[in-house]
């Protein structure tokens, strides 16, 4: 479960100060399926960031299962986000010249999991993918390469899965698909954090969370379950 | 980790390549420089110890500078078989001595084909002295030195370059237009530490160097055995009391002879060698800095080309130190396979130089293909030390990349 209260982050740019995220109280709960939508610079991106530990916030808390994380190390944060939290992002963000399956397998090289044979084989099979272990990202398309990546983060079986415009770079068809697989894992008990310009992406979601400015505008149930 | 170490190097492949070639060339100059250093080194030492070696003095006519043989303003002559003779008598601890008469070159004339040869005077000491007799016939004796017997003993590569490699025992040669008998053929000897080819020369009794070729009734220089036991620089001493008083020398004249002993001459030789020993390792040193140097900048640029590779996996959970390690890792992977291509380049290298090099040759063992392989080998604490400077290479070069990967910031590099 995450818990952001009154979580601030501004950004210094000569003498003017950006304030991206300016007193955001947000609460997501295990399981769920959230879109956080909003114009260019509303302060999406600094909200996952924060979100997915790769930053801290200026101010507030960030409580994450309960705990708050304003108290752990750089290394501990490290060690978080290998364990929870899995990244989508809107480039794939794939290494080149490296093949699908040693993509996958990334996160495992920096954890601590005493078993991990197979993992990455078995993760390229929830996305479809295990007959293109072994072609290397220039050799797929771009809904395949970013089904890869989907792969990496799930190959730690984390319980949150935090997606940048998953879809920005993919043709309707694929980013369709991709969606899918969102609604899929969050059947299966994963929250997930999807961030996105498109309203009718956002629609695949359970709720929608409104931003502008660095600040929660709406909040809505969009479906029910 | 080692996995991705070298995925990271089959991607960037002309970095690794020129990352490889940075430290090929660091390493194959210190390598061949140490190995050739110690090589000639231990050669030149090894010649000396052979031919100065263990308990001798090399005893020279003329003082200070004034060496015997040969000189502008003459020949030292105060040097004569009779003072080798009073020597002998009155200092039991010189067991042998060998006069020399080093003559220099001279026409020697077979079946009507001349050439120049250099002409030695020996006693038939030098067979004890310099532990050196002969491999076909046998060496003059004491008979031959005391009639100045026109006899003389030739060394291996004449038998080929004036016998036509046939056995020249027997055979009669005319040394300066006085005839000689060969009686044998030398034990081969190598090149002296002057570079002069003691398988290219002729010994004759010194008797017969003074009287018959040169005409004079001193000798140029001597070499003494002395008993294991005793204490060289007394012994030094010793024949400077017997010689002073037969040269007539007053208290306040200086000697008119000069004493070498194997000590000196071993400081001599290092000295010499101070170009192996300092400069050129002083050279490959640079050399390899400047590798290092080479390395750390291209280590440098890919850890800014592979911002957004560092950045992601620092999302995926990689601390610090992975990072730093990975760095560290690549950079001495890299270093290291340079390292091991230096020792085998460096091996080819000093093969190839012992084909040209003189130096090598003047370190000549008894056999020429031996002499090769004393100056060339790459022993294994040089490739040791190689290897060693790979490593540190790769680790010293490392450290600056890796500290600037391991700080980048996954925000900053993600976007
Ligand atoms: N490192 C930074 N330095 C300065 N300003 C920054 C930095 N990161 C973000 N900002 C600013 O903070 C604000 C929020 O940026 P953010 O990337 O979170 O927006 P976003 O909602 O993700 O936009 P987009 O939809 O275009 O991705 C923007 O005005 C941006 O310019
Ligand atoms: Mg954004």
């Amino acid at each position: 479960m995450i818990e952001l209260t009154g979580v601030s982050k501004t950004y210094e740019k000569g003498s003017t100060v950006v304030r991206a995220l300016d007193d955001v109280s947000l609460r997501i709960d295990r399981g769920s399926f959230v879109a956080i939508v909003g114009p260019s610079g509303s302060g999406k991106s600094t909200m996952m960031n924060i979100v997915g530990l790769l930053d801290r916030p200026d101010a507030g808390r960030y409580d994450l299962d309960g705990s708050d994380v304003g108290a752990l190390s750089s290394d501990e944060l490290a060690e978080a986000r290998n364990e929870r939290i899995g990244f989508v992002f809107q480039s794939f963000h794939l290494l080149a010249n490296t093949t699908a399956l040693e993509n996958v397998e990334l996160p495992l090289v920096y954890s601590n999991r005493p078993d991990i044979s197979g993992l990455g084989l078995s993760a390229l099979e929830r996305v479809g993918l295990e007959d293109r272990a072994q072609h290397t990202p220039g050799e797929l398309s771009g809904g395949q390469q970013q089904r890869v990546a989907i792969a990496r983060a799930l190959v730690n079986d984390p319980d949150l899965i935090l997606a940048d415009e998953p879809t920005g770079n993919l043709d309707g068809a694929s980013g369709l698909e991709i969606l899918g697989i969102f609604q899929e894992l969050n059947r299966l008990g994963k929250t997930i954090v999807l961030i996105t310009h498109d309203v009718e992406v956002a629609a695949m979601a359970d709720r929608r969370v409104n931003i502008v400015d660095g600040r929660v505008v709406s909040d809505e149930i969009t479906r029910g379950d | 980790m080692v996995r991705s170490a070298v995925g990271s190097m089959r991607r960037h492949k002309m970095r690794t390549f020129l990352m490889i070639l940075g430290t090929l060339v660091g390493v194959t100059a210190l390598t061949v420089v140490v190995a050739y250093g110690q090589g000639t080194q231990n050669a030149v030492l090894d010649n000396f110890n052979r031919m100065f070696g263990g308990s001798t003095i090399m005893l020279m006519a003329g003082g200070g500078g004034r060496m015997g043989g040969p000189h502008a303003d003459g020949p030292a002559t105060t040097l004569t078989l009779e003072d080798l003779a009073a020597i002998g008598a009155e200092i039991p601890e010189v067991i042998a001595s060998d006069p020399i008469m080093m003559l220099g070159e001279f026409d020697v004339v077979y079946e009507g084909e001349t050439k120049p040869i250099m002409i030695t005077g020996h006693s038939e000491s030098q067979e004890i002295v310099w532990d050196r007799g002969a491999t076909s016939g046998s060496y003059f004796g004491h008979e031959d030195v005391e009639r100045s017997a026109r006899v003389a003993v030739v060394g291996e590569r004449l038998v080929t370059e004036i016998f036509g490699g046939m056995d020249p025992v027997g055979e009669s040669i005319r040394i300066a237009n006085v005839p000689f008998e060969v009686i044998g053929v030398l034990d081969l000897m190598g090149i002296d530490p002057h570079g002069v080819d003691m398988d290219r020369e002729i010994q004759v009794p010194v008797t017969t160097a003074m009287r018959r070729l040169s005409n004079v009734d001193y000798i140029f220089s001597a070499k003494l055995s002395v008993a294991a036991s005793a204490n060289l620089d007394d012994v030094v001493f010793r024949i400077a009391d017997v010689l002073r008083p037969r040269h007539a020398l007053g208290p306040q004249e200086p000697n008119d002879f000069q004493m070498i002993t194997p000590v000196q001459v071993e400081g001599m030789i290092e000295s010499g060698n101070r170009v192996f020993t300092l400069f050129l390792p002083l050279v490959a040193a640079i050399s390899i800095l400047a590798g290092g140097i080479v390395v750390a900048n291209l280590m440098l640029m890919s850890v800014s080309e592979r911002r957004a590779e560092i950045g992601l996996r620092k999302a995926l959970g990689a601390k610090r130190r992975d990072i730093s390690a990975q760095f560290l890792l690549e950079s001495t992977a890299v270093t290291l396979f340079g390292g091991l291509l230096a020792l085998g380049l460096a091996y080819v290298v000093l093969l190839a130089m012992g084909g040209v090099s003189t130096v090598a040759r003047t370190m000549g063992e008894t056999d020429n293909a031996e002499a090769a392989e004393v100056a060339l080998g790459l022993p294994w604490e040089v490739a040791l030390l190689g290897v060693a400077a790979s490593l540190a290479v790769g680790l010293l070069a490392g450290v600056a990349p890796a500290r600037r990967a391991a700080a980048l910031d996954p925000v900053e590099t993600l976007r």
